[in-house]
């Protein structure tokens, strides 16, 4: 795991976290980052990447309770952690520091 | 109603681990029902298989990765269990244990693939049915001569070392007379000149009977074969060539078919070109009909031509029945000859077995050798597989008792061990097909000369799953039951840290030792079989030949048949030639003579001592080698003369008629007389006194016993018997590597003759090294063996001590504190090797005594029961057995007394 932390998908699916606020499960976590991005994502992956930023202690789980529209099948909450929000953090700051002045030219480039 | 597809829930529910199932299949469903609400029953269901699809590959391929990357043990949790998963398992067990997967699959690799190169040349060689049509039911008829006969005393003398031939009579009888065989058809094989574009070629031409190719059921690639037609005695001549021959020596011109071919100074028609017949040998070049006259039945002759004979058994016939009409020919036969009357004459048999166990009897008795030999190096690895596994599964007792108390079921306990066999196997059987392979591919190299059908040796997958398999089996019901049947889960079991301190010998210390016994066995069995071939390869190299190979040089010349009509022509041919040779510097001397050593050509003749009353019979008549050669002959192979002189250029023509015999002529024939002043001949104006005694030697291999011989001065004898019934031989002796003068050779012998071209140009040392091949080969094969056996034996006796000593420790340093010194704590652990391996070497021994009449063939100037070998086995193996105790009893001595006291 790099210093920074965070592979894209799980930066995407903590900012998700972030945009939903409190608790949130794995439906509206996928919508999130669907219609946001606009492009579908792999269900696999997400699921294992909430695994990973649980395991690395960014993410906290609960089971719910079991509800009739989902066949009677219980949902896991998941909550960011203090951790979770401190890493959001250190990869935003490396993000931008590395984009500083790098819009021009990437502008220039495209053209 | 709106319901995701069963199938498609079920797979999940089956692939995902329970922690996560009720999550991703809950929300599964939720997107579901709102996908059904926004696009229709049927877009969703499709949606949800795809999502299915996309999560099951997803987990697998993620828990591959984890596994095999991740720190994070956690992660382990969400384990999709399938199969592929088992496989990781495995491989990370293994890898963790490295030396034992590496002995396990060394094992392996050398016990499946030298198996599965052994059996693919039995298969090739013995199992394989013959590449032609309905082969069983081809045959081979010969005519076996009593062993006192002349006719067969003349045969052993004689160029067929396989005596499987017919008599002209016998051949003409059989014909006439069968009932049981479809055609009978004769084959004579000899070389022949044939006139190509490129020049005369000496090629192997046979002569054969014309249901020959009919009979095998060969179909030409141009033109036809031989009929029935070209066997009547006013046919034209008709020659087929060999396809090989055609691309190699005509270009591969279709227009050949038709035109005339100058084969032996006679014009053939070429009718057409065969595909590879490997019968009655490979390479044969031209095959021509035979015009045979059958002598009726009648008293014997003293000569009569022998020939080979392949018949095709009836539909209806049986080979019994074909077998007993043998018999009666042979009967019938001998009832003509009046000498059979008084009972003198023993009769002679008929022996008819197919094509096949004709072939291969040669090589029979080597290759179920081989074969016992690898079925006993299959057994070694599977052995030592058994008991790595059990030291393995010994090791886990802990682990096991642990997880049986908590109630795992059996099953999963095994399941993992089953992956870890699985995967060892799977790998030992890889590696075991490139060994096997690579043998195979070498073979043509390393395979002794008289392996018939090299060429139908191909790599057999029956026999790399049948060795994967069979080690495989052999190792794993050992290696798994301990585990399965693990009894006696106690407390004990729960809290003991020490090895096996439950103090009492359980099953799996019994077992433990029959393994190792059985290693040792099958090693000291192997070792057996090893040393004897090794010896008689010994015994083989010490024979003297009879002649110095190094550094002689020989070839053939095909005389054109013509020469025989003209006085003297070969004679001034080989004077000119010789001399022309002696010109280089590089020679020092040259000689030829009408066979070379290992030719197996030889003409066996009879002949009459002056002074002796004329033998009664035949059986009583003297017989040799008649051997004609230039002076500088024996000089030039390196014969030495014992008594008396050589030849000399002064025994010409006209001088008084010479001889030379060897020893076995003396002993057999002058034991008591000086040969030197004596007259033999056979017949007036053919009488020769003995001038000199030259030392016996071989004219075929080493193993075969040496013949009488005369050798007379090829001046002083007409062509016929000089040179012309047989091709001759020239050898030259050099003063360096004969290879040096090859260039030379060839280009005097063109020069001299362009009509004669000479073949088969060869090292006499190679020509002599080359008939060890065989044994050799046999040698190097069992030795493999047996080094495999001997190690996996060691390996056992070591774990076994090593474990003992593991475990004997508190007694160990009990003793040490009671005053026992090094000697008798390292006694103990010796004994104990010696004990195990004392009782291997009994079983083994015992079974390579009664296995040792299988090798009885292959041995030469041993005995197939050898006390001495028998009892340098036993004493290597206990010497093993002695050194692989040495580790654990100084492990054993180092026990510190008071440690030991205060474990226990």
């Amino acid at each position: 795991m790099s210093r920074f932390g965070l592979g894209d998908l799980e930066h995407l699916v903590l900012l998700a976290f972030v945009r939903l606020g409190d608790e949130s499960y794995g439906v509206p976590i996928l919508d999130e980052i669907t219609t946001r991005t606009g492009r579908p994502v792999s269900r696999a992956a997400v699921y294992i990447a909430l695994r990973r930023l649980e395991a690395k202690g960014l993410l906290r789980s609960r089971l719910g309770e079991a509800t009739p529209e989902r066949g009677g099948r219980a949902k896991r909450y998941f909550r960011i952690t203090r951790a979770g929000l401190r890493q959001l953090h250190v990869s935003r700051e490396a993000l931008v520091k590395m984009w500083d002045h790098i819009d021009a030219r990437l502008e220039r480039g495209r053209s | 109603v709106t319901r995701p597809p069963a199938l498609a829930m079920r797979w999940l529910e089956r692939s995902l681990h329970p922690d996560e199932r009720d999550e991703l299949i809950g929300d599964l469903q939720e997107q579901f029902e709102r996908r059904v609400a926004l696009e229709g029953q049927s877009q969703a269901r499709r949606w949800y298989w795809r999502q299915t699809f996309g999560l099951v590959w997803g987990f697998t391929r993620a828990r591959r990765d984890v596994i095999s990357t991740s720190h994070d043990r956690r992660l382990g949790r969400w384990a999709v269990s399938n199969v592929a998963l088992d496989w990781t398992y495995a491989w990370r067990s293994l890898r963790a244990s490295r030396s034992f997967a590496l002995v396990a699959v060394l094992t392996l690799t050398l016990g499946i693939g030298l198996s599965t190169a052994v059996f693919s040349l039995v298969e090739g060689v013995l199992l394989a049915p013959l590449p032609y049509p309905d082969p069983d039911r081809l045959l081979r008829l010969a005519e076996i001569a009593p062993p006192t006969n002349f006719q067969s005393r003349m045969a052993a003398m004689g160029d067929r070392a396989d005596r499987s031939s017919v008599s002209d009579v016998a051949i003409g009888a059989w014909i006439a007379t069968t009932r049981t065989l479809e055609s009978i058809t004769p084959i004579s094989t000899n070389g022949a000149n044939v006139r190509t574009p490129h020049g005369v070629e000496q090629v192997d031409g046979a002569e054969v009977g014309s249901a020959f190719f009919a009979m095998l059921g060969v179909r030409p690639v141009l033109g036809r074969l031989l009929v029935d037609a070209d066997g009547n005695g006013n046919a034209a001549p008709a020659a087929v060539l060999s396809e090989r021959f055609w691309r190699a020596s005509f270009d591969a011109r279709p227009d050949i078919v038709g035109s005339s071919v100058t084969i032996e100074d006679h014009a053939y028609t070429i009718v057409g070109i065969a595909p590879e017949v490997t019968f009655p040998e490979t390479g044969v070049a031209v095959w021509t009909a035979g015009h045979w006259q059958w002598p009726a039945i009648g008293p014997r002759r003293m000569f009569s031509v022998r020939l080979d004979v392949i018949a095709r058994l009836r539909r209806e016939s049986t080979l019994d029945q074909a077998r007993a009409e043998g018999a009666g020919v042979m009967k019938r036969i001998a009832l003509a000859d009046p000498a059979f009357a008084d009972g003198t004459v023993p009769i002679a048999t008929a022996r008819v077995r197919t094509l096949r166990d004709d072939l291969t009897a040669p090589v029979h008795g080597a290759l179920v050798t081989l074969m016992v030999g690898m079925v006993l190096v299959l057994a070694a690895a599977g052995v030592n597989l058994a008991s790595l596994l059990l030291a393995r599964s010994t090791a886990r007792r802990r682990e096991v008792a642990v997880r049986l108390a908590l109630g795992a079921a059996r099953w999963r306990l095994v399941r993992p061990l089953l992956f870890e066999q699985g995967l060892l196997a799977a790998s030992g059987a890889v590696a075991g097909a490139v060994v096997a392979w690579w043998i195979l591919r070498s073979l043509p190299l390393v395979a002794p000369p008289d392996l018939p059908r090299l060429s139908e040796i191909h790599f057999s997958v029956v026999s790399l799953v049948f060795a994967a398999g069979g080690s495989l089996a052999i190792g794993l019901i050992p290696g798994l039951w301990p585990t399965w049947h693990f009894r006696g889960v106690r407390l004990r079991h729960l809290v003991a840290t020490r090895v096996g301190d439950d103090g009492r010998v359980g099953s799996g210390d019994r077992t433990r030792r029959t393994l190792v016994v059985t290693q040792v066995a099958l090693a000291a069995t192997l070792l057996v079989g090893a040393a004897l071939i090794g010896r008689t390869l010994v015994a083989l190299l010490e024979v003297n030949p009879g002649y110095d190979p190094r550094g002689v040089l020989t070839f053939q010349v095909a005389l054109p048949d013509g020469w025989g009509r003209q006085a003297g022509r070969e004679g001034r041919f080989f004077d000119g030639l010789i001399a022309r040779l002696e010109q280089n510097p590089d020679v020092a001397v040259a000689g030829a003579s009408a066979t070379l050593p290992l030719l197996q050509v030889g003409f066996a003749g009879s002949f009459a001592i002056v002074g002796r009353p004329k033998p009664q019979t035949p059986d009583e008549t003297p017989v040799a080698i008649r051997n004609a050669i230039t002076p500088g002959y024996l000089k030039a192979v390196g014969t030495h003369i014992l008594r008396g002189r050589d030849f000399t250029s002064s025994d010409s023509n006209t001088a008084e008629k010479v001889a030379i015999v060897d020893e076995a002529l003396v002993q057999a024939y002058f034991p008591a007389e000086d040969p030197l002043g004596q007259h033999i001949g056979w017949s007036a104006g053919r009488v020769f006194t003995v001038v000199g005694v030259a030392e016996s030697a071989h004219q075929g291999p080493v193993s075969t016993p040496v013949q009488p011989t005369l050798y007379m001065a090829a001046a002083q004898l007409p062509d016929i018997l000089a040179f012309n019934a047989y091709t001759g031989g020239v050898a030259v002796r050099t003063k360096s590597d004969p290879i040096n003068v090859v260039p030379f050779v060839r280009t005097a012998a063109r020069e001299l003759e362009p009509d004669a071209p000479i073949y088969n140009v060869m090292r006499l040392e190679d020509r002599l090294n080359r008939t060890f091949t065989g044994p050799r080969f046999y040698a190097i094969a069992l030795g493999l063996f047996a080094i495999l056996a001997l190690s996996t034996a060691i390996l056992g006796v070591y774990g076994v001590l090593a474990y003992l000593v593991e475990r004997r420790r508190v007694e160990f340093g009990v003793r040490r504190a009671l005053g026992a010194g090094e000697r008798q704590i390292g006694w103990l652990v010796l004994s104990e090797s010696l004990r195990l391996s004392g009782a291997g070497l009994g079983v083994g021994l015992a079974a390579a005594a009664s296995a040792a009449g299988l090798m009885r063939s292959l041995l030469f100037g041993v005995r197939p029961v050898d006390p001495l070998t028998f009892a340098g086995a036993a004493g290597l193996i206990l010497l093993v057995a002695a050194g692989a105790a040495w580790y654990p009893s100084r492990r054993a001595l180092r026990v510190d007394p008071s440690e030991a006291l205060r474990m226990e």
